[in-house]
């Protein structure tokens, strides 16, 4: 895998040094950069025409808060500072599942109950950052926060690689059971459809793709690109799969975008601002398009 | 006269009780649907028969039994939903919904060529093949509801469980219901119907039993639906008899 | 005859399922982060294009190249407290750094002449900087380049690019001297320069702590 990737990598730094690509490819951190983007752009545009479509916009916010409190306590408990995965993981998972669980038991209404679900996390997230920081650069958080392409290592891209290609399988084979079961949870049982189930893997899928993005894109703005290509795309689309499509095509090209016109640039944004930036352009622009429309 | 086996299942519930909290939302229903037949139920809202209707689905927890009668296998159960929040959410065209609901392969990939002649096929049915490609939010409620009575006919239902289906029917549709919903009936299958048009409900039904937390009467239209059952409808409380 | 009981709505699997998972996810969360402490950086494979420092270097390369890394912690150092400025090879020659100081065991290890040289990539955004050292006698020892490689942001905190532990690399060439135009580790690699890496198992708190 190593090795793939090696020689993938060497081969564009000669192609930018040749002047074919833009120069800032020569750089190994802007071609992970570019992996990443071509890695996330098209699973999030995927799999948040689910998340618009089964409204949990608030509730994938939550859980890409919650990965902030992972970070905290596998830093914590000891892990490396750029990549305490193993935390970030577990705890973003268990998250997920507790909160769908809370969402079928407890009888609260949905929003009351993600949303203390998700100050909570916050809470104790920031109370544990404060113990960490008496260890640790404090800055190295902000690159959770709104993401950093300039620390992405490999690490991370062959993470991202293996929840790219899990929510792709998951989610793709099964779209038409999970939209089903968001569209009419009693209509898709009748149709053989274990909704229950259904509803676990898929708040566990959003908790798999937002942990491998977060270091790219940032804890506080995955969720932003999972909701708005698909909000944008839903303004200019007639029909599911123009949606779908359009989604995917807005969602990386915003990644890519936001990745690498900084660099040339030689801005220094954060990756995730730069990435929702665009995004939300081509919302204001796709919303204005359905408006003029309509006259 | 010759037994003719039967497609549909002899619904049965007995002592059907369901609790939400502390409120009794439905109390100790006896209630039998026979294949072949047209069973509407009425009642006045939130009396419980979505309610009913849902356990009837195996989705709530129920007390008391609940059982179906199959003559051989377990057939298969089709559901009209009353609607579905498709609207805002996604831009979904009648095609997509069919797809979404019949076949493996995703809906935004277009129609699977193993189901494709079966949708068809159904959209002609309910008259809406011509439409295939709008959008929900471009349809009327009344092809809304005839899309949503579609899905249920793929794979061919055995028992057809309907939730208030026409609650902004045209003429045509209505025809359309009624005409689909006849010819399962000489097919054998079993058709329970929540429905709320009583003229409608009087003239088409085998029998029609009246839900509001429990029974307040079942039977023969003709025999059952009078002034005073009628009006009960209407009442929180059971009438009480003239004296 | 088939008479079916319809069920009602058994809740009981999905508390199942939530405990189990939970124990799960605990238990296998906890075995790695216990299985991650122990280990240590010597398990790590060399990529084709690296060389050990320990077993692929013998006698002088493998005394430069100690020397070397040292150095180059030196010159890190020198950069962040005089910032944006580098130390010349001539200073270091002065300041008796090796292999930078043409002292005796300059002369017997190959006469290696230092200098700087542009890595060809100007950008505010990424400082690379590189000194090649050549060598005058191929048959004593190789030739060596370090190249420093880091990212300032708008407010001045320092990062290392790229996920690497250190912010910079050793490269070694036995023969064929030759440099790329643009300084970089793909350019290195193609012209067969090596990355010389050492496994000292070094703590990667300690090299973000700054």
């Amino acid at each position: 895998m190593e090795m793939i990737y090696d020689l993938f990598r060497h081969l564009i730094q000669n192609l930018a040094q040749a002047g074919i690509l833009p120069d800032s490819l020569t750089y190994t951190f802007v071609i992970n950069a570019l992996l990443c983007a071509l890695l996330i752009g098209p699973t999030l545009g995927a799999i948040g025409t689910l998340v618009v479509a089964k409204r949990m916009a608030f509730f994938s916010s939550a859980i890409g808060n919650a990965a902030l409190t992972g970070i905290a306590i596998g830093i914590l408990l000891g892990e490396p500072v750029a990549s305490p995965y193993v935390s970030l993981f577990a705890f973003s998972i268990l998250f997920a599942i507790f909160l769908n669980f809370a969402k079928n038991r407890s009888g609260m209404s949905h929003d009351t109950l993600i949303g203390v679900f998700l100050a909570a996390s916050l809470a104790l997230g920031s109370t544990l950052m404060l113990g960490v920081s008496k260890t640790i650069n404090v800055h190295i958080l902000d690159n959770f926060l709104f993401g950093s392409i300039i620390t992405a290592s490999s690490d991370d891209i062959t993470l991202l690689v293996v929840a790219v290609v899990a929510t792709i399988v998951i989610g793709i084979k099964n779209y038409n059971r999970f939209l089903l079961s968001g569209l009419n949870p009693s209509l898709a049982s009748v149709r053989q459809v274990p909704v229950m189930k259904y509803d676990y893997i898929f708040v566990i899928l959003i908790a798999l793709i937002t942990v491998a993005s977060v270091k790219i894109v940032g804890a506080v703005l995955v969720e932003a690109l999972l909701i708005i290509p698909a909000a944008a795309a839903r303004n200019i689309s007639r029909s599911l799969k123009s949606f779908v499509l359009w989604s995917v095509l807005i969602s990386t090209t915003s990644a890519v975008v936001g990745i690498i016109l900084p660099m040339q640039l030689e801005l220094s944004i954060p990756t995730g601002g730069a990435i929702i930036i665009v995004a939300t352009i081509f919302f204001i622009a796709t919303l204005l398009l359905r408006i003029i429309r309509r006259q | 006269m010759e037994t003719k086996i039967t497609r549909g299942p002899i619904v049965n519930c007995a002592n059907l009780s369901m609790t939400f909290g502390k409120s009794c939302v439905l109390d100790k229903i006896d209630f039998t649907a026979k294949p072949g037949e047209l069973h509407c139920i009425i009642g006045p809202n939130g009396g419980g028969k979505s309610t009913f209707v849902k356990s009837l689905l195996g989705q709530l927890r129920h007390e008391g039994s609940i059982s179906l009668e199959w003559d051989n296998q377990p057939g298969r159960i089709g559901y009209v939903p009353q609607t579905i929040e498709v609207d805002k959410t996604v831009p979904l065209t009648v095609e997509n919904f069919i797809s979404l609901c019949v076949q493996n392969r995703p809906a935004f990939l277009g129609i699977s060529k193993r189901v494709k002649k079966e949708i068809d096929s159904v959209l002609e049915r309910v008259n809406m093949l011509h439409k295939k490609k709008l959008l929900f939010s471009e349809l009327s409620g009344g092809e809304r509801q005839r899309v949503l009575f579609a899905q249920a006919l793929i794979p061919s239902p055995d028992l057809l469980i309907l939730d208030e289906p026409m609650n902004s029917i045209d003429r045509t549709g209505a025809a359309i219901f009624s005409g689909i919903i006849d010819d399962l009936k000489k097919e054998g299958v079993t058709v329970i119907w929540v429905h709320h048009d009583l003229a409608q409900v009087r003239e088409k039904a085998d029998v029609v039993t009246c839900i509001n937390r429990s029974i307040i009467f079942q039977g023969v239209p003709r025999d059952v639906m009078d002034e005073k059952h009628l009006l009960e409808i209407f009442t929180a409380q059971p009438v009480q008899e003239a004296i | 005859m088939g008479k079916v009981q319809v069920v009602p709505l058994r809740q009981r699997g999905e508390i199942l399922f939530v405990m189990v998972s939970t124990a799960l996810i605990l238990l296998v969360a906890a075995g790695l982060i216990a299985l991650k402490k122990g280990k240590t950086d010597t398990n790590r494979s060399l990529k084709g294009y690296q060389i050990s420092g320990i077993t692929g270097l013998t006698g002088n390369n493998q005394g430069i190249f100690t020397d070397l890394y040292t150095a180059a912690l030196d010159i890190e150092y020198y950069h962040q407290t005089n910032h944006p400025g580098w130390p010349t090879p001539e200073q270091m020659d002065i300041d008796k750094i090796s292999p930078f100081v043409q002292d005796q065991l300059w002369q017997t290890r190959g006469r290696l002449v230092w200098r700087e040289q542009p890595t060809g990539t100007a950008s505010t955004l990424v400082h690379t900087k590189a000194y090649v050292g050549k060598t005058a006698q191929e048959s004593v020892a190789g030739s060596f380049l370090v190249l420093f490689e880091h990212y300032h942001s708008s407010d001045g905190t320092y990062y290392l690019a790229g996920g690497k532990e250190r912010p910079y690399s050793i490269w070694f060439k036995a023969d064929n001297f030759d440099l790329p135009a643009t300084i970089s580790e793909g350019t290195l690699i193609q012209l067969g320069w090596k990355e010389v890496v050492s496994y000292t198992g070094k703590d990667q708190r300690k090299e973000l702590n700054r």
